[in-house]
């Protein structure tokens, strides 16, 4: 008897958004692009789960560490 | 020669005139040891996602420059005693720049005219702010130019793969 596969919490995409479209640019001074890819709660969304390649997401951590350097970006959401 | 980009955050109670005073000396700083200003932007006042000396909002300026990195030194030790700048950060864009090849394509006017009148609101809101700076804004030309559509395509993207 197998169980019946859990169900995802996540919509995983497969593909990576920035492979696939060559005109999205990652830069630490675009908060609405980098908002895409961090939590409610300001934590990176990890490639397992968003599908970014390697290469892109690197460049995505360093984006979003510099974005929280200079606030515009949340390093956490404290929770009320 | 390296490219730089720095952004500071000022405070948001600073009058325009003081803002005009902190641009200038900057640029002064870069040109006198032997720099090039590529471009400076006044984002205006933007909300903070954290308080940052206990305010919550602040006025973002981005240098965008050529310069030597004891240059980069020097602007920090300023920006750290400067009391108006809360925050700043300088990021390397390009490790070996020629200073020769931009003072060049400055010196040329943008030669297609109808590219440059059909650049996206992006630049165009952001000249009125640095008066002093509106000719850098115009000579800066093709690879500026050749980023700003993307970027003005790219949140739009994001806002649909979110939904």
């Amino acid at each position: 008897m197998s169980r019946p596969p859990r169900k995802r919490p996540f919509p995983r995409s497969k593909v990576c958004r920035f492979c696939a479209d060559s005109s999205l640019r990652m830069d630490y001074k675009e908060p609405n692009i980098l908002k895409v890819f961090i939590t409610e709660r300001g934590k990176i969304i990890p490639r397992r789960i968003s599908g970014n390649c390697a290469k892109h997401q690197r460049q995505l951590t360093t984006a979003i560490k510099r974005a929280r350097n200079i606030a515009i970006l949340p390093f956490t959401v404290p929770r009320r | 020669m390296r490219r730089y980009e720095c952004v500071v955050i000022l405070e948001p109670e600073l009058p325009d005139d003081d803002i005009k005073n902190f641009t200038e000396k900057y640029s002064q700083l870069i040109k006198t040891s032997s720099g090039e200003v590529i471009k400076v932007e006044d984002w205006g006042i933007k909300r903070l996602a954290y308080l940052v000396k206990k305010k919550d909002k602040g006025r973002y300026i981005l240098f965008d420059f050529v310069g030597v990195p004891s240059l980069i030194s020097e602007m920090e030790r300023q920006l750290k005693i400067a009391e108006e700048v809360m925050k700043y950060l300088s990021v390397k864009l390009e490790d070996s720049v020629e200073l020769e090849a931009f003072k060049a394509a400055r010196e040329v006017p943008p030669a297609p005219a109808p590219e440059a009148a059909a650049l996206p609101e992006t630049t165009g809101t952001e000249e009125p702010e640095a008066p002093a700076q509106e000719a850098a804004v115009e000579a800066e030309q093709q690879p500026a130019e050749a980023e700003e559509p993307a970027q003005a395509v790219a949140p739009e993207e994001g806002k649909e793969g979110q939904a």
